[in-house]
């Protein structure tokens, strides 16, 4: 990069042109493949099928993979700018699934207004979801690692909004799962005439913000002295990105990857000014959505029944850059943040008000259900005829959130980070992946070969996230950042076997909510031993988890052997999350919500932390199964699902107070 | 000896009296009586009751049932026991049922359902299985377990009669052996295609038509296809299952490749009233029958 100017960026070029070439025989071929190659001399024939499909489908798809590409690039390259943040991007941000969401909640209950309106639907949820990306990693000065973080939560969140929105209406919305796959299928030229003026519109107002924008470089002070209005210049551009996301899913669904993926590429080819960037960014972006597109049109003979939507596969293609960008940029982070305050102490009359609680709740949940008659308290003695129904989901519930709590506590102490959680280590995603594939090949897989194949999902993931740990200089951090990656691989397989639309793959959509149903049949007693065993080994490491709590070069100076140590430790949370996850799916939120709670209320010993996090994280899953049995009765809401809403509900009441404290 | 002869003649009542038997795909349910109190956890097995003149006391979404299936009609008072994939234990058990119809897709939950009242499984859409063969058997299974073999044969025979009758109105109009397409569309861009192995094809094949799709389908019939690939069947007859997306129709207008499809430019383009695409016997006929109607009376 330094040593020759002109040769990077000739090379550069070169790689571009070849690039774009064979991204642009490879579209013919797919042409020839879709028309047959006998009949390419039809296209000569003005009323043959094939002239219509080559001029109205094939052009008109080409030609907006390549618009929604360049546009994905600008918008991807204008938020990295903005942000300082070489994670940003419309997936990682949240901006793109907030779009989603938005879209999918109108479609349901406004159909009418989708008619006029789609765009500006999309745009609504997509500013709504990054200004909460926005809010929440507010606190730690918009860190790269904590924006990635909350990004990633806000991501998981809409998805499992839209996903119970499907759940409840899968008649309705069945097309809603192609849609939210990204679907670039393209008829008549309107869409791209809709498109194309709005999206260059975007490039022109990041074209002509180039300036300020480079001189954000400088840090915000320097350009503040420079007399540049920092944020307006920062609202215009973010809102630019966030418009052309907007568009992108408002025509044609979730394109994942592409916006995060384009500029990390043109980074590599080396332009070292802003304008270069962003110049670069658009037929790079346009290359890689354009070959992705032919690529997802050219597999779908292979997969028979279904389409393979094009979102999915930029997905499964982005994931592994995600995850291979977080290594290289991970010296560029720096040491962690302490995110985590001081934790408070709370006495034995508080303990004794929460267990009370606690226990007020477990009663609750067991005995007070609507029924034929209605609303029904079940007395004491007659607690044995609902005994069977309800208390094996009441325990395994319970169970399962305290579980994910204690991974949850543990990985917050070690990170010092309050967004992290299993959820989003990637234990989870693990196990939903392994699921997805045994679905895919063996459509009636009965529930062991399920649980089985979740266990080795999980087993999987936690075996990569120790051997990442094994390196010395390997900080929690980067684990994170590892399952965020593997996260989104997951969520990319989870679209393309929701596109199929059948009836397995909505029983998988309700395990991925978590739901406790299938534990009526004595899964408890197992995942009682696991939680005990888990709890032991948290228990026997304590000191490890406490001193490694300090952070720093404390532990080591106080003889702590730091890789022993933290691979144990970590063991301790994977396991704790895989056991839970089998039971409620990877979708609960508990363990990021229930330590934090904890935390804040008697965190300042880790035994009273873990302690307390257990005891939240069980409560919380109590209340969301109670909730999910009886609220909509006779049917149910998945438990993983409710506690995913409430935590919401949480982080939104979380940055008021914070707001309210300054 | 006045015992031994009280208890021989309680013996040969006891086997004189009917005894049922349900013969299902995870072994056989004896009965002393015929049941009475049936709880149908899908609309396939809610469907074949019916056809059997007896009504199930509950249901898994009886609402959505009257929506997309309603042929035959429920009757008012049969109780809702949740959603299909995941049907209420306890709303079960408070119907307290003395029997249980559910398919394998839930046959992880098999020992819950159990423990409420016998259940026998009868699955109509599963891999390496023709679901209209299979939906006749499972009629014929039920009909012997609720002693009904008589309800049974003529509801069967009651099918295949219509199915010929409207064959035969289908020849006479010389509509045999078209080539058609089965459609149910999902947005204005893609669409489900109900291939040889649906339910709803054997209903063509009765009525001597023919089913046009060769590509490859899952094991509940269909698959996923996009607008483009209609194109391939220049011949077929292009059969549209309502409910429709809305606005469908106005996206369609302005669809350049949709208005270039030769089945588009000939008019042979038929929209149906809604069929459950995975329902037994009786949606078969009736499919027969909408089909039918629609062109004869196009």
């Amino acid at each position: 990069m330094i040593s020759n100017p002109y040769g990077p960026r000739l090379t550069g070029f070169g790689a571009l042109a070849l690039v774009s070439l064979a991204a642009l025989a490879l579209s013919v071929l797919q042409l020839g493949q879709l028309l047959g190659w006998q009949a390419l001399p039809e296209l000569l024939d003005a009323d043959s099928f094939n002239r219509v499909l080559a001029w109205q489908a094939w052009a008109p798809r080409t030609l907006m993979a390549i618009l929604l590409g360049a546009g994905l690039g600008i918008a991807g390259c204008l938020m990295q700018q903005v942000l300082r943040n070489p994670l940003a991007s419309p997936t990682t941000m949240g901006t793109a699934a907030g779009a989603q969401l938005a879209l999918t909640a109108v479609m349901l209950w406004m159909p009418s207004a989708l008619e006029q309106g789609r765009t500006l639907v999309a745009l609504g949820g997509a500013v709504l979801a990054t200004c909460v990306v926005l809010l929440l990693s507010m606190r730690d000065r918009l860190a790269p690692v904590s924006v990635a973080l909350s990004g990633m939560l806000v991501t998981l969140y809409c998805g499992a909004l839209s996903h119970a929105l499907m759940l409840l209406n899968e008649q309705r919305l069945a097309g809603m799962f192609l849609w939210g796959a990204g679907n670039l299928d393209q008829y008549g030229w309107q869409g791209l005439g809709r498109l194309w003026p709005l999206i260059a519109a975007c490039a022109v107002v990041a074209l002509a913000l180039r300036r300020p924008l480079a001189m954000l470089e400088l840090g915000s002070e320097g350009a503040t002295s420079l007399g540049v209005p920092i944020q307006w210049i920062r609202l215009g551009a973010l809102g630019a990105a966030v418009l052309i996301t907007a568009l992108v899913v408002g025509e044609v669904g979730l394109i994942g990857f592409v916006g995060l993926v384009t500029p990390s590429l043109v980074r590599l080819l080396g332009p070292r000014t802003f304008l270069a960037r962003l110049l670069w960014c658009i037929p790079v972006g346009a290359v890689l959505l354009l070959t992705a597109d032919t690529a997802a049109q050219l597999l779908t003979p292979w997969f028979g029944a279904r389409l393979i939507p094009t979102g999915a596969l930029t997905a499964l293609i982005g994931a592994p850059v995600l995850v291979w960008l977080l290594r290289r940029h991970s010296s560029a982070f720096g040491a962690s943040r302490e995110g985590l305050q001081p934790g408070r102490h709370a006495d034995w009359r508080s303990w004794s008000v929460v267990l009370v609680l606690f226990g007020a709740t477990l009663w609750l949940a067991l005995s007070w259900a609507p029924g034929a008659q209605g609303w029904y308290w079940t007395p004491w003695s007659e607690l044995d005829s609902v005994w069977q129904w309800r208390a094996p989901r009441v325990f395994s519930a319970a169970l399962a959130g305290a579980l994910l709590a204690l991974a949850g506590a543990i990985i917050q102490r070690l990170t010092h980070n309050p967004m992290a959680s299993p959820e989003i280590l990637g234990i989870s995603s693990g196990a939903a992946m392994c699921l997805v594939a045994l679905m895919l090949i063996w459509p009636l897989a009965p529930r062991l070969a399920q649980l089985g194949a979740a266990g080795a999902g999980s087993a999987a993931a936690l075996a990569l996230l120790l051997w990442l740990s094994r390196q010395q200089h390997m900080g929690p951090q980067r684990l994170l950042l590892t399952g965020i990656g593997l996260g989104a691989a997951a969520d990319a397989l989870v679209r393309l076997l929701l596109s199929g639309g059948d009836s397995q793959s909505l029983s998988l959509l309700t395990w991925l909510s978590g739901s406790t149903y299938q534990n009526t049949v004595n899964e408890h007693q197992w995942l009682l031993l696991w939680a005990l065993g888990c709890a032991a080994a948290a228990a026997l490491m304590l000191r490890w988890i406490r001193l490694l709590g300090l952070g720093g070069e404390m532990p080591q100076s106080l003889g702590v052997p730091m890789v022993v140590a933290r691979a144990g430790v970590l063991l301790v949370a994977c396991l704790a999350a895989a056991g839970a996850t089998m039971v409620v799916g990877p979708l609960s939120f508990v363990g990021l919500m229930a330590p934090h709670m904890a935390h804040r209320w008697s965190g300042r010993q880790a035994g009273m932390h873990l302690l307390a996090a257990g005891l939240f994280g069980a409560w919380l899953m109590l209340l969301a199964d109670w909730a999910g049995r009886t609220l909509i009765y006779p049917s149910q809401l998945p438990a993983g699902l409710l506690a995913a809403l409430l935590g919401g509900l949480y982080w939104l009441w979380q940055w008021r107070g914070q707001r309210a404290r300054r | 000896m006045i015992r031994l002869l009280a208890l021989f003649a309680l013996l040969f009542g006891a086997h004189v009296h009917a005894e049922t038997v349900f013969v299902h795909e995870a072994g056989e349910l004896h009965f002393d009586s015929p049941p009475q109190r049936i709880v149908a956890l899908n609309w396939a097995m809610a469907e074949t009751l019916l056809g059997l003149d007896v009504s199930p006391i509950a249901i898994a979404e009886p609402e959505g049932y009257r929506t997309w299936v309603n042929h035959p009609p429920l009757p008012e008072g049969v109780t809702g026991v949740g959603n299909r994939r995941e049907p209420n234990l306890e709303a079960i058990s408070q119907a307290r049922p003395d029997l249980i119809l559910v398919s394998a897709d839930l046959h992880s939950m098999l020992p819950a359902f159990e423990a409420i009242a016998p259940t026998a499984v009868y699955t109509l859409f599963k891999p390496g299985q023709e679901p209209a063969q299979r939906a006749a058997e499972v009629v014929r299974q039920i009909a012997t377990g609720l002693a009904r073999e008589d309800q049974g044969t003529a509801l069967l025979a009651r099918v295949a009669e219509q199915q010929a009758r409207n064959a035969e109105r289908l020849r006479a109009a010389g509509r045999t052996d078209a080539p058609v397409l089965l459609l149910s569309f999902l947005d204005e861009r893609s669409l489900r295609v109900h291939g040889s192995n649906a339910l709803l094809s054997t209903a063509l094949k009765e009525l001597g038509l023919r089913n046009a799709w060769d590509g490859e389908t899952n094991f509940w019939g269909f698959a996923t296809i996009n607008l483009a690939q209609l194109g391939e069947y220049p011949n077929a007859h292009l059969v549209i299952i309502k409910p429709t997306p809305p606005g469908l129709h106005g996206a369609l207008e302005q669809n350049p490749v949709w208005r270039a499809l030769q089945p588009v430019k000939a008019g042979r383009v038929t929209e149906l009233p809604p069929v459950w695409t995975f329902g037994s016997v009786l949606t078969k006929a009736r499919m027969g029958q909408v089909l039918t109607e629609a062109w004869l009376d196009q």
